[in-house]
């Protein structure tokens, strides 16, 4: 169960194992961070960012496959393997730790604080490596990359987080099956796990209040669903005018309207009457900061009509109902603010409104219509700041019971989700690089298969008098092919053992050696071996299949030839006698047509990929020139005896004396080739058109990623390093780039602004 | 003494025969409209010089090659009716070859170079007693276990004369037997194959495969026709 940003007491896992005693659960605290090395010890690319902190207890290392005899002081850490290669670290070392403070509202939000750091520093002590079987590898998205991971002390981390007791992520097993365990957590959890909290007013008022400031929906509908409720939402307004006078930077409380108030009418305290000089009936312009769905604040203003006149009296409920805003109402002045919105400095030391803070506080000096305020102020982080509930035999209790069995866990992020059963679809769903790499090795393939046969005819004429006398003293074409069958496939037999065993170390080594001297060709991907019994006896079976049909047809063409001709041994040289061999252009011509076909109507059609095209003209031209090859020899070989003499004409001789074997060699060449040529010819320079909207880039030449979420304006970052820069907003998930072979089940999910 | 058993049946029986072959651009007529027939009984020899169709007059009586017309007719069959399996049939069963090189197989024994032709016909142990007699016969039998790479050049013809009659031809075909020979292993070869000759001839053992009643061979003839010349030999004459 992760809630990242929406911490939950961390005795929650107790609960929830007290109430499940079958199911092992641990609370872990999950935060971003960066981990560098000391200022005395810096290099350059001494610095880790996006790294997984995790604050642990013992309970989380039972879920390790070999469990870590390490304890996890204050001030010390553990990392994983992955992490310590790249600081070249070791136990005993010390690094730098910034973890980001859990922040339940985005900074950029509405009303969120913009007080203290983001982030919290310190030095800690390295006192372990973990391995993967120890989960130094762990991770809950089903990526093959291995994260920078970190591991501390829980306690330690909350207080260094200033978030005390809390934790943000559940991680449960054991013999239970999924549902179990989520009802388990249902009975188990309580308002404040999802950041809710009831408070009870002295006028029998009991006020609904979320510690993200904005009220989840699925919990305003849960609470909507209670006899006397009423959601409220308070908002602070730039300012509100009426008639040349101005009070700036306001709070305006929304809620149930008063008896007779229509929208678009407002009820202003005593204070604003007198500030303003406005009375029933007049019009205020009440102005704004709106936040648009691009995350940009834009300023609006909207007119009202007095309704009525409150006094401060009358408002002072308000007060003490008023939501508390970390920034707002924890400062004394009101120049002290600091919430995620654009403020005048000029108007936050407005004296008059500095006096009514000190005198009335959160008061709001506007009421208005919840409808109104949801229509102006309703944001993607939620259109309410308070439910209350109001009616007689209502008590925090039962109001807190009536809502834990309204609100559904699901939907409110109290759910375990089987990361393990997600991860397995999406290694069942990767992507199969079989057929790939079978098309590449086709060439190979071939190439081999041809070196068999020629190996296979050049052995065989070299015994062609031996089939002749087995032909001559009664043996039949097809006893004598069985017998040199039966003399190959003890052969063949054994070729294809050791060639699985000498593949399956080859394929064993090269893995070691990418993993080892160069693992940025698999981007960082852990690669292992893995033969099954039955793919390696398919894979012998099918070579020694194809080595049996090569055998089979070299045979079948020996056992044409006559006893006299074997006895002759050159049996293969081709006669001298000139013969039309114009008719040898037409098959390799019915190849390069559609080689030729496919390669103009690729250019022309330009399709996704070229590798299908690629492979198959590449397949057509070998046989079409192999075809023209055959001709040119046979011309060649049709020839009387030299009037001239000349050394080259003995090599021209030779070459087309056994045209077959000169072919196979160049189509064993050509294979080899075309292989090195396929490979090196699929490398994609991104850099190159990195800038082309077509592109894979999308245009952008360079991306940077944050560990901690950076606020301000994009064209800020763009002109430090005067280029244009367009901010995107991640939810961090699985990887679904090409460097992923698995399936992405929770994608990373990236929001774009407009002008992107 | 036996009378020999003759038959006015020929065994092979050669029809209008013609073999040419294609050298570039020319076409060489080996043999041209040859008719010959041998029977049961009858001794051949082709006489010729060199390149004047003996080897390749050879090849055709023995089915090694096909002509370019006429017939070859063995036992009253043609034999270019016959699939594959039959001739090698026929060339198992009725046809013992001597070739001038020998052509003895250098993978295997003295003894398992005779019985390579019983593996189809016959099955042993009758056929092994059978080839150490026949080796015993022509002075070998200390030598069945060598390789032919350990025997002589005579000796190993005498094997190669062995290898052919060890499932009693009706046919015996030796091209050039000793050609390859010094004067002395020839002519021991030439008595060896006209004593063989006569002792099947000598057995009367009716065999429906094993009577060696024909046999033919080639030899060089210096100053001779163009074209190969049969002398039929009678009985009990031997021929070079």
């Amino acid at each position: 169960m992760d809630r990242t940003n929406r911490p939950f007491d961390g005795r929650l896992a107790e609960r929830v194992r007290a109430d499940e005693p079958r199911l092992d659960v641990a609370a872990v605290l999950r935060l971003p961070g960066m981990l560098s090395l000391p200022p005395e010890r810096q290099r350059s690319y001494d610095q880790l960012n996006r790294v997984q902190v995790l604050g642990v207890d013992s309970e989380f290392f039972t879920f390790a496959e070999a469990p870590a005899a390490v304890a996890l002081d204050p001030q010390t850490i553990a990392v994983n393997e992955k992490t310590a290669r790249a600081l070249e670290i070791k136990p005993g070392d010390d690094v730098v730790l910034r973890v980001m403070r859990p922040n339940r509202m985005p900074l950029d939000a509405p009303l969120a604080s913009r007080n203290g750091q983001p982030a919290a520093v310190s030095v800690v002590t390295v006192a372990a490596v973990l391995t993967a079987g120890q989960l130094g590898r762990f991770s809950l998205s089903a990526n093959q990359l291995e994260p920078y991971n970190v591991f501390a002390d829980r306690s330690w981390l909350q207080g260094l987080a200033g978030e005390e007791g809390v934790a943000n992520l559940l991680i449960a097993g054991g013999d239970v099956e999924r549902g179990d365990a989520q009802r388990a957590m249902d009975r188990a959890w309580d308002l404040e796990d999802v950041g809710l909290r009831l408070r009870s007013h002295p006028s029998g008022v009991i006020q609904l209040e979320s510690d993200s400031i904005f009220i989840d929906d699925e919990a305003v509908s849960a609470a909507r669903e209670i006899a006397g409720s009423s959601p409220t939402l308070t908002y602070l307004v730039n300012s509100i005018s009426h008639d040349g006078r101005m009070t700036p930077y306001s709070f305006v409380q929304a809620g149930p309207a008063p008896p007779g108030m229509e929208s678009g009418e407002a009820v202003i305290n005593q204070w604003v009457a007198d500030e303003l000089g406005a009375a029933p009936g007049d019009t205020l312009d009440v102005a704004y900061l709106k936040l648009l769905p691009n995350n940009t604040f834009v300023e609006q203003t909207r007119r009202f009509t007095v309704h009525s006149i409150a006094s401060m009296e009358e408002l002072a409920i308000e007060r003490d109902l008023a939501p508390q805003f970390p920034g707002l109402s924890d400062v004394e002045s009101c120049a002290d603010w600091s919430i995620g919105m654009p403020m005048d400095e000029s108007r936050l030391k407005d004296p008059a409104n500095e006096a009514y803070w000190r005198k009335y506080g959160q008061t709001p000096k506007l009421v208005l219509c919840f409808d109104d305020a949801r229509q102006m102020w309703a944001n993607q982080f939620g259109s309410v700041t308070a439910v209350r509930f109001s009616g007689s035999g209502l008590d925090v209790a039962g109001v807190a019971e009536r809502l834990r069995q309204n609100i559904s866990g699901e939907k409110i992020g109290l759910d375990f989700v089987p990361v393990r059963e997600l991860g397995r679809t999406a290694v069942s769903q990767s992507m199969d690089f079989g057929g790939l790499f079978l098309g590449m090795s086709l060439f190979l393939i071939i190439a081999a298969l041809m070196l068999l046969g020629l190996l296979y005819v050049f052995g065989l004429q070299q015994r062609a008098p031996e089939i002749a006398t087995l032909a001559s003293l009664g043996f039949s074409p097809s006893r004598i092919r069985g017998i040199f069958l039966l003399e190959s496939a003890p052969t063949t037999v054994a070729g294809a053992v050791l060639g699985a065993i000498g593949g399956t170390g080859y394929a064993r080594l090269l893995l070691a050696g990418l993993a080892r001297f160069w693992p940025a060709a698999v981007a960082g991907t852990p690669v292992s071996f893995h033969a099954s019994a039955g793919t390696m006896a398919a894979g012998g079976g099918i070579a020694v299949g194809c080595a049996m049909v090569v055998v089979v047809a070299v045979l079948w063409r020996a056992s044409r030839y006559s006893p006299r001709q074997l006895f002759a041994t050159d049996f293969a040289s081709v006669s001298t006698a000139p013969r039309r061999c114009n008719w040898l252009l037409v098959p390799p011509t019915a190849a390069l047509v559609p080689a030729v076909g496919l390669s103009l109507g690729a250019w022309l059609t330009q399709p996704g990929s070229y590798a299908l095209d690629f492979f198959a003209v590449g397949a057509l031209m070998l046989l079409a020139l192999l075809g023209y090859g055959w001709w040119l020899l046979s011309r060649l070989g049709s020839r009387q005896s030299f009037t001239r003499p000349r050394v080259w004409k003995l090599a021209v001789v030779n070459l087309t004396r056994r045209r077959g074997r000169t072919l196979s060699v160049a189509g064993l060449t050509a294979c080899g080739c075309f292989l090195v040529f396929a490979v090196s010819s699929m490398q994609e320079n991104v850099g190159l058109h990195a800038s082309d909207r077509s592109s894979g880039t999308g245009g952008f030449a360079v991306f940077a990623e944050t560990t901690i979420p950076v606020t301000g304006s994009p064209a800020d970052a763009g002109a430090t390093i005067r280029a244009d820069a367009a901010p995107l907003r991640v939810r961090d998930g699985d990887d679904a780039g090409c460097l992923n072979l698995n399936r992405a089940q929770l994608p990373t999910v990236m929001s774009w602004v407009a002008s992107f | 003494m036996t009378r020999p058993m003759t038959s006015s049946k020929p065994v092979v029986e050669l029809q209008g025969i013609s073999k040419e072959y294609k050298s570039g651009p020319k076409t060489i007529l080996v043999l041209e409209h040859v008719d010959l027939a041998i029977k049961v009984g009858e001794r051949l020899a082709v006489a010729g010089p060199s390149g004047s169709g003996k080897s390749t007059l050879l090849n055709l009586i023995g089915t090694l090659d096909a002509p370019t017309s006429g017939r070859v007719m063995f036992k009253g069959r043609d034999v270019a009716k016959l699939s594959p399996k039959d001739i090698a049939r026929v060339r198992n069963r009725d046809i013992g070859f001597v070739f001038q090189q020998h052509h003895l197989l250098p993978q295997y024994t003295v003894l398992e170079n005779v019985l390579i032709p019983t593996l189809i016909a016959e099955a042993a142990p009758r056929v092994v007693k059978r080839a150490e007699e026949l080796l015993d016969r022509v002075g070998l039998a200390d030598r069945v276990d060598h390789r032919p790479n350990e025997i002589s050049g005579g000796e190993r013809q005498r094997v190669a004369v062995v290898r052919a009659l060890i499932n009693r031809p009706s046919l015996l075909l030796a091209d050039e037997p000793t050609g390859s020979l010094n004067q002395q292993a020839a002519d021991e070869l030439a008595r060896l194959l006209i004593e063989l000759n006569k002792e099947f001839e000598m057995a009367g053992r009716p065999h429906a495969r094993g009577d060696c009643g024909g046999a033919a061979w080639a030899g060089r003839v210096r100053n001779g026709p163009d074209q190969p010349a049969v002398r039929r030999a009678a009985r009990g004459e031997g021929s070079r």
